[in-house]
């Protein structure tokens, strides 16, 4: 049995089919080649089914029907690129790598997608995984489900501001920049346990102590009322942040039900700590847990130097800092050495507030740079 | 997936047959002939070779286009001529794959047949041509009539 007989498609006739591939096959040769690789064929045969599967079967010739599915493509690209113009008004704070990455790449699709031969194509390397992956479909309907998605987790984490946001996330993993993670995840799932101590969300971040409670409150659950209490607080939770809209809501309700093999699992091995990050550091000095990430060699980071000197455009620095630098230590001689007056709090503003406690613990002594006091003020009027 | 190639090749190759035999009147001018095994041999030969080398024909091969290329190079005989397009077959598909799809199917086809000329009807030459030398190298250019009265 081939692809064909078991495609939902298989009642059109073989010979229209065969005919209409040769007919799209010559015109992506355009006359030059009397005959292509087989992956090519493929391709193309896989586009034909892909776009005839887009327009109804209203007794038209195939041909003509192909040309319906295609206009109904032009159509599923004109509301793809509002989606993005909404995910990029929506986009999470800057900092995780693979999320700005995939911010980046996803303009491109609309200039690479091609509805004519390879519709069934996502064009694009999508690098940033979603919480909830959206299996199935192909070319602008994988695209669009994508998009949909990563709007609905902007749209959720949007409700915290970016530095609780950034506290979180490095409470959940210090390396969050770096590391292909999903960032609605921890905020979900943060969120959710502060609904589960009968709190409200808005505030994201807890303490150690609350943890536990949230691990004690699943604890004292049977298996029977774990799925009843999730999708009651992931309710509860839509309506203290105000999220109304019908595929937020949905997808919300999706996580909750998501997380609970997890919850199972971590809870039958005594892990549910790990799910539930505690963002709010409390009785604990920056220095107890915070671990600095790895420094620029000296070559690279007196390349650097001069490369930060160079630029004009302050979000160009910002941007390069976030990309190269990875220890406090190497941001610390940067401030010293490239950034001066307003620059250093547009620098601060990029740190969370651990990153904060621990970049000011790195210079105790009274001759340290000016910018410490400037960041210890910061603090303080924060606090 | 594969399947429904095999498929589209079988109808492809029918096209193949039916070109091959107008083919086969068309060269008749030049002395040369190609009887029904011949016919038979050489679409059994075409189908190997895209095979081989993972194509799939769309136009019904690239026998007749050899074939007229060919016919009057001087270094053609009819003892040899059913061997010779199923050599060729083989090589011009190699060479396709080779290049990347770099040449169209005319620019590869006049190129094998100034090389061929060159080497005085040496096949062997023709398969150590790389897509550079081929892209280099002189073109032959096919003389005024030779499509003459060929029904493309």
């Amino acid at each position: 049995m081939n692809q064909l007989t078991r495609h939902p498609l298989a009642d059109i006739s073989q010979e229209a089919l065969w005919q209409l591939l040769r007919t799209q096959a010559r015109k992506y040769a355009q006359g030059d080649h009397g005959s292509l690789p087989v992956e090519v064929m493929e391709k193309l045969l896989a586009s034909i089914l892909y776009t005839l599967g887009q327009a109804p079967d209203a007794g038209v010739p195939l041909e003509q029907r192909l040309m319906l599915g295609q206009e109904q493509l032009r159509q599923k690209l004109r509301h793809a690129q509002v989606l993005l113009a909404r995910v990029r008004v929506s986009a999470l704070p800057p900092g995780n790598q693979s999320y700005g990455d995939t911010l980046r790449v996803l303009p491109d699709f609309f200039a690479r997608y091609d509805a004519l031969f390879f519709a069934h194509q996502v064009p694009v390397d999508i690098d940033y995984q979603l919480f909830l992956p959206q299996f199935g479909g192909e070319g602008i309907d994988a695209f669009t489900a994508y998009l949909e998605a990563l709007l609905v987790e902007n749209r959720f984490c949007g409700r915290f501001s970016a530095e609780v946001l950034r506290s979180l996330w490095a409470a959940a993993s210090p390396d969050w920049r770096g590391l292909h993670i999903n960032l609605y995840e921890p905020v979900f799932t943060g969120a959710l346990g502060i609904v589960l101590l009968g709190d409200n969300p808005r505030r994201l971040l807890f303490t150690r102590q609350e943890q536990e409670a949230i691990v004690k409150a699943l604890q004292g659950l049977s298996i029977e009322e774990m799925p009843e209490t999730l999708s009651a607080a992931a309710e509860k939770l839509l309506l203290e942040l105000g999220l109304k809209d019908v595929d937020t809501a949905a997808y919300v309700g999706q996580s909750a039900m998501a997380l609970l093999p997890r919850l199972l699992e971590a809870r039958g091995q005594g892990t549910l700590a790990y799910v539930f990050h505690a963002g709010k550091k409390e009785g604990l000095e920056a220095e107890d847990w915070f671990v600095d990430g790895p420094r620029l060699p000296d070559g690279a980071m007196r390349r650097l130097v001069l490369t930060i000197r160079d630029l004009q455009n302050m979000d160009e620095k910002l941007a390069l800092l976030q990309r190269e630098v990875s220890s406090l230590r190497d941001l610390g001689d940067l401030l010293s050495g490239c950034f001066w007056g307003d620059e250093m709090e547009a620098v601060f503003a990029l740190l969370t507030e651990p990153e904060a406690q621990a970049l000011s613990g790195l210079y105790p002594g009274e001759d340290s740079p000016d910018w410490v006091e400037m960041l210890r003020v910061r603090q303080n009027k924060g606090e | 997936m594969p399947g429904a190639m095999e498929l589209f090749r079988g109808l492809e190759e029918k096209r193949g047959k039916e070109r091959l035999e107008a083919l086969a009147q068309a060269t008749a001018r030049y002395g040369l002939s190609l009887d029904a095994a011949q016919r038979e041999q050489l679409a059994l030969c075409h189908r190997q070779a895209l095979q081989d080398t993972g194509r799939v024909a769309i136009d019904g091969g690239i026998l007749p286009e050899l074939a007229f290329a060919f016919c009057d190079s001087p270094h053609v005989c009819q003892a040899e001529w059913a061997e010779l397009l199923a050599e060729l077959t083989q090589i011009f598909y190699a060479k396709k794959g080779e290049s990347g799809e770099a040449f169209t199917d005319t620019e590869l086809v006049d190129r094998l047949r100034w090389h061929f000329d060159a080497a005085e009807g040496g096949l062997a030459h023709l398969w150590d041509l790389t897509p550079e030398m081929l892209w280099q190298g002189p073109v032959w250019e096919p003389p005024e009539g030779v499509w003459e009265g060929v029904d493309e």
